[in-house]
């Protein structure tokens, strides 16, 4: 894990946490969960990048008890993913026809079995993103919820159908 | 490998920021806070503003109400001298000269302080009949007096009062006991019904009154007119019966005729003298009582239970009044929800649609 320094605060609110703070706390979070959204490096640090310039802008509405910073950023990150999603989905019915080929790197997290990584690229980004969330960076069923605008019910099921699709997929790679 | 192996190595591996992107949010976070274009507030706030509005709005409201009832209790709105006031304006002028007239009032001068003048209020405020005009005139008189012994001579008073002027009883009811009351039923004659009025007011506190002229003398024109017909009729049949040649049929015939109109005659004679004798004398209730008997009368509210009615009565319209924007404005604002919901779901659809096919 890479240390960082910011050279100051842009928003210095007495004893409250202060954006540079918030986005050196949770700068790592906001980059895996957008990496296992997009499978893709370079488009995950772009929606970070992005994701931390929505959030100096929106951070005088950030309102510490209705939820910690690290969950108001990962909504921020979900948003600005959506919008790709969205400019994406256009790009590829425009470009069907030329068969650009999915921006999808066969390994987008270091350090996982060959056979992992297979599987979770077999998995929606909807699937990835409660992996994300709830095992990857350990969020409770809370704030997973409403970083996905569902009920903890619901985050639930989608997480246990997800592990038990990626269980499989495993077993299947295993077997070949 | 089990989910429990995977959740570990998922763990293990987590991702971390490369320094590139560190940098660049490095510099992001210290960069100057760009202004705000918007404006808009945001929404948690704006929901805080509500929840603290609608208190607010209550408090302002239940306030107001409270000041205009302390400010208006100072000038009640319905009290015993205002009501004296509206029996003098509220009197018609002494020429009567619709079929009816009924002048009521509710007096406590008593809790107004006016005491016995309300005797005078009386001459102003009692409508006289018409002089040369047939009226049936009524008058109904409630006073109170101070005990029994006052109720005794108030009674006679009456009693003396009809009889000079030149009117007689017709009945008296007298009780005493905790609470004395008297009833007395006077006949006076009609031209002397004020007077009359005037006098017995001051007997004592007029608590009750009420003056009722009823037109007779249309009644006994259109009766004199028939009696006259029919007196002519009466006397061009007589002459028609002292022909000789009539036949024994035709002569039946006209005294049939002649003893109809005769019956007729002689009952609008009686009729228009029992008219002409009820418009002679006017008839007076007088119903006298003690002051504890007096006591239904309710006395003027105090200065505290005029501002609470008052308070109330202005908090009522308030409600009226949300009630009616609540109406109005609950179509918009369910509609508004709809389609907020309706927007939401569809959000949502879009989002798991993008996020299931990548």
């Amino acid at each position: 894990m890479h240390a960082m320094t910011m050279a100051r605060p842009a928003t210095t609110t007495g004893d409250r946490l202060t954006f540079a703070q918030a986005a050196e706390s949770h700068l790592d979070d906001v980059y895996g969960y957008l990496l296992y959204l997009v499978r893709n490096h370079e488009t995950a640090e772009d929606l970070a990048g992005a994701t931390f310039e929505k959030a100096l802008r929106l951070w005088p509405r950030f309102d510490s008890r209705r939820g910690g910073a690290r969950t108001w950023l990962l909504g921020i990150a979900r948003t600005t993913a959506l919008d790709w999603f969205r400019a994406e989905s256009r790009r590829r019915r425009r470009e069907e026809a030329a068969a650009v080929p999915e921006r999808v790197e066969e390994s987008f997290v270091e350090g996982l079995s060959p056979a992992l990584e297979q599987a979770l690229l077999t998995l929606t980004a909807g699937e990835r993103e409660v992996i994300a969330l709830r095992v990857v960076l350990e969020l409770d069923g809370e704030a997973t919820a409403r970083v996905l605008g569902l009920s903890p019910t619901a985050v639930s099921t989608r997480l246990s159908r997800a592990l038990k699709r990626l269980e499989e997929k495993v077993s299947e790679h295993d077997l070949c | 490998m089990t989910s429990a192996d995977i959740v570990r190595e998922l763990q293990a591996a987590r991702p971390a920021a490369p320094h590139a992107l560190r940098a660049r949010v490095e510099a992001i976070a210290t960069a100057p806070p760009a202004p705000s274009t918007s404006g808009r507030r945001p929404p948690f706030l704006a929901r805080r503003r509500l929840l603290l509005a609608l208190p607010a709005a209550a408090a302002v409201a239940l306030a107001s109400a409270g000041a205009i009832g302390i400010v208006q209790s100072d000038a009640p709105r319905s009290t015993a001298v205002a009501e004296g006031d509206s029996l003098r304006s509220s009197a018609p002028p002494a020429t009567v000269t619709g079929p009816t007239a009924s002048v009521g009032a509710e007096a406590a001068q008593k809790a107004a302080g006016a005491g016995a003048a309300g005797g005078t209020a009386t001459d102003a405020a009692t409508p006289g009949p018409t002089t040369g005009r047939a009226q049936r005139v009524t008058a109904n008189l409630t006073l109170q007096v101070a005990d029994t012994d006052a109720l005794s001579q108030a009674t006679q008073s009456a009693l003396d009062t009809a009889r000079s002027l030149g009117g007689y009883v017709v009945s008296v009811s007298y009780a005493t006991g905790e609470e004395g009351t008297a009833s007395l039923t006077l006949r006076v004659p009609t031209e002397r019904v004020q007077d009359a009025i005037t006098r017995l007011s001051g007997l004592g506190t007029i608590l009750a009154q009420q003056v009722q002229i009823d037109d007779l003398q249309e009644s006994i024109d259109a009766m004199s007119r028939r009696i006259a017909t029919l007196r002519e009729r009466i006397a061009r049949i007589s002459a028609q019966l002292t022909d000789t040649s009539l036949d024994a049929e035709t002569r039946a015939t006209l005294e049939a005729r002649r003893r109809a109109a005769r019956d007729e005659l002689a009952a609008l004679t009686t009729n228009r003298a029992a008219q002409k004798a009820e418009a002679r004398l006017a008839t007076i209730q007088l119903q006298l009582v003690t002051e504890q008997a007096g006591s239904v009368v309710p006395g003027s509210p105090s200065r505290i239970d005029r501002a609470i009615d008052r308070a109330v009565e202005v908090l009522a319209w308030e409600g009226i009044a949300v009630l009616f924007g609540l109406v109005v404005l609950g179509p918009f604002v369910l509609l508004g929800a709809g389609v907020w919901g309706v927007q939401r779901l569809a959000r949502r659809r879009e989002h798991e649609r993008l996020l299931g096919a990548s």
